[in-house]
């Protein structure tokens, strides 16, 4: 077991840069995430830390270990794939197995070996099944464990629950994360689910067109976005187009439309600069009248009510035609489309994106 | 929901259908248990139901069985040799003459089994002229032959079932510590086995029933099995033929059964491959 560290890699397919310039410091026991839409290079940088394809350039090392170069099976990796990819003429025990026989071990050592993760994972009694003969959600936690059965330096996983449903999702990332914890491996784990990726990670990278736009814990993600993108691609999120008026100390202030409006936050920003504010819907307040001068306020007209169960989801239209998303308890919630009404929030609960 | 109409029909579509497959069998079968005189048409059913032709299956017929046995083995196996690595090697890569090479390892199939009987005759007689080596009439001669016409069969079923293998059981593999030979010795040639299994049970059988190839390079003394009925209906027919061929049918009946044993039909039928679901 090790860190993984990348070192200013890329991987290019004739003009096309599917991995630009990715830095990357994997610590030990670190459950990271690479997040992202289809074609944003994780799944390639992933496949470039399994060794299945090699950098174009750049350096890869597990610990002190240069393993840029090496082929796959020589890199001491596990591997968990979206299909599970078992071996259909083996039976579970012998899936997990696999690697241990490659890697000599003796026979008894084995067969406790492949006890001891049958257990780990809660299939014993499917030791002698086939991979066709289990449910979807057996066949992952079996490939899990075939890829830990000889301890890896680094769990590669991509998109692994992408293939069950959502229930079966939800109980699986628990499962997932308790074995990883209670191994104590490096992994790097692949998916496009955002939710997932919050419920797993001690880290998540956002990617985007092959490069990196935010490294974080998903907390700091979540609430401190630096892009447009990940502000979009996290959650649900309200950008407003703003121009830099006056700054001073940890308070920005801004004008959007015509109106003030107050942000606290830590960048150094320069007057007249044009930037994005992210606000979140659950952080925004709805009031038939204007709030507090302490926070922000802007009028607009409800457009749109939907009830989900937990939260009303109500769409304001701004009186410059840009909408807000808001989120609130069902309970507080007694407007209907059309009424005219303010919505408001904290300077702190704005972020200032570059870009 | 099927309805009872739609039942009755399927029942008599697959009754007409097995009668129709069937019967030739039968029929052979019963006319061989002939009791009576000699007889040159067949009698079906037959009169007193006796074994007596049985005994009269004449020796060369059981040589021929033999030989044809033996070839068959030999050049399903030798066939396998080269249809498994020219179908891995094919599927994977990505060449120019590609599509070229798939065609030529489809070609015997296209070509009339009679024509090519004909073209491995005129080379063996070339090839007798230049040094002197006759392999016409000989095992090498005709496990040539045999391999020729047999390898398109292994190829294909292969081909067809690499295209819908799961690369990721591969990469898996690597992940897991094996090298490239044991990865195909442990997880590529385990995958691909139904459809080595089919493949080599259609080559055999093209192999074993092959007529018109084979005549062109049987000797005196040197027949393969088919090709000996075919000479033997010509010219003295008589219900020791059809004796011998009823053993034969018995025999293939066994030899499925075994392979159903061993393997299991479904799996051949299925030719799967691919992970679990």
């Amino acid at each position: 077991m090790s860190g993984v560290k990348l070192d200013k890699i890329v991987k290019s397919y004739g003009s096309t840069m599917a991995v630009n310039d990715v830095s990357l410091d994997i610590k030990e026991g670190e459950f990271l995430t690479l997040l992202g839409p289809s074609g944003c290079g994780k799944t390639t940088t992933l496949r470039l830390i399994s060794g299945f394809i090699q950098p174009t350039s750049g350096a890869i090392h597990f610990g002190d270990k240069d393993v840029t170069g090496i082929a796959p099976q020589h890199r001491q990796i596990g591997m968990v794939f979206q299909d599970y990819a078992l071996f259909p003429h083996l039976t579970v025990s012998e899936n997990i197995s696999f690697g241990l026989v490659e890697r000599r071990y003796e026979k008894a050592a084995i067969k406790e070996r492949v006890d001891d993760l049958l257990a780990l994972i809660k299939l014993e009694e499917a030791a002698d099944r086939y991979p066709s003969e289990i449910s979807g959600g057996q066949a992952q936690r079996v490939a899990v464990a075939r890829a830990v059965a000889h301890p890896p330096s680094v769990l590669l996983m991509d998109e692994p629950l992408g293939a069950l449903d959502l229930k079966l999702r939800e109980t699986m990332q628990t499962e997932l994360r308790r074995i990883q914890q209670e191994l104590g491996i490096t992994a790097v784990y692949v998916t496009h689910d955002q939710s997932e990726a919050m419920n797993m990670s001690d880290r998540i990278v956002v990617m985007n067109q092959g490069v990196i736009e935010q490294i974080g814990s998903p907390k700091g993600i979540y609430s401190s976005p630096q892009s447009v993108f990940v502000a979009n691609f996290i959650g649900q999120v309200n950008v407003l187009n703003c121009n830099v008026t006056v700054q001073k100390d940890n308070i920005t202030e801004l004008e959007y439309q015509g109106q003030k409006i107050r942000a606290q936050h830590d960048k150094s920003l320069r007057q007249g600069t044009t930037t994005f504010l992210a606000i979140r819907p659950e952080d925004i307040k709805i009031t038939p009248k204007a709030a507090r001068k302490s926070q922000n306020s802007l009028k607009g007209v409800v457009s749109e009510a939907l009830f989900s169960g937990n939260v009303m989801k109500i769409s304001v239209e701004l009186e410059s035609g840009d909408c807000i998303k808001v989120e609130c308890p069902p309970k507080l919630n007694s407007f209907e489309i059309g009424n005219p009404v303010y919505v408001s929030w904290l300077p702190e609960d704005c972020n200032i994106l570059l870009n | 929901m099927q309805t009872w109409t739609e039942k009755i029909i399927l029942f008599i579509w697959c009754g007409f259908s097995y009668v129709f497959l069937l019967s030739p069998m039968v029929v052979v079968m019963g006319a061989s248990l002939h009791g009576g005189e000699f007889s040159a048409a067949i009698k079906f059913p037959p009169d007193e139901p006796s074994f007596q032709w049985y005994s009269k299956i004449p020796s060369e017929q059981f040589e021929a069985l033999a030989l044809s046995l033996l070839v068959a083995a030999v050049a399903t196996f030798i066939a396998a040799l080269i249809a498994i690595p020219a179908a891995l090697g094919l599927v994977r890569s990505n060449f120019k003459a590609k599509f070229a090479i798939t065609s030529v390892f489809r070609a015997p199939l296209q070509i009339p089994a009679i024509v090519s009987g004909i073209a491995f005759l005129q080379l063996y007689y070339l090839i007798f002229d230049t040094s002197g080596l006759m392999l016409a009439g000989t095992i090498p001669g005709m496990l040539l032959g045999h391999v020729f016409i047999a390898t398109p069969f292994l190829f294909g079923t292969i081909v067809a079932v690499l295209q819908r293998f799961d690369y990721r059981l591969e990469e898996a593999s690597y992940s897991l510590g094996a090298g490239r030979w044991r990865t195909l010795y442990r997880v590529t040639l385990p995958t691909i086995m139904p459809g080595i299994y089919s493949g080599g049970l259609y080559a055999f059988m093209v192999s074993f029933a092959d007529v018109p190839m084979s005549i062109f390079l049987t000797a005196p003394g040197f027949v393969t099995y088919p090709v000996e009925l075919f000479y033997a209906m010509e010219n003295d027919f008589d219900p020791s033929i059809l004796a011998s061929s009823s053993i034969v049918i018995v025999f293939c009946l066994a030899m499925l059964l075994v392979v159903q044993k061993v393997v299991g039909l479904e799996t051949l039928l299925r030719s799967g491959g691919g992970s679990a679901r």
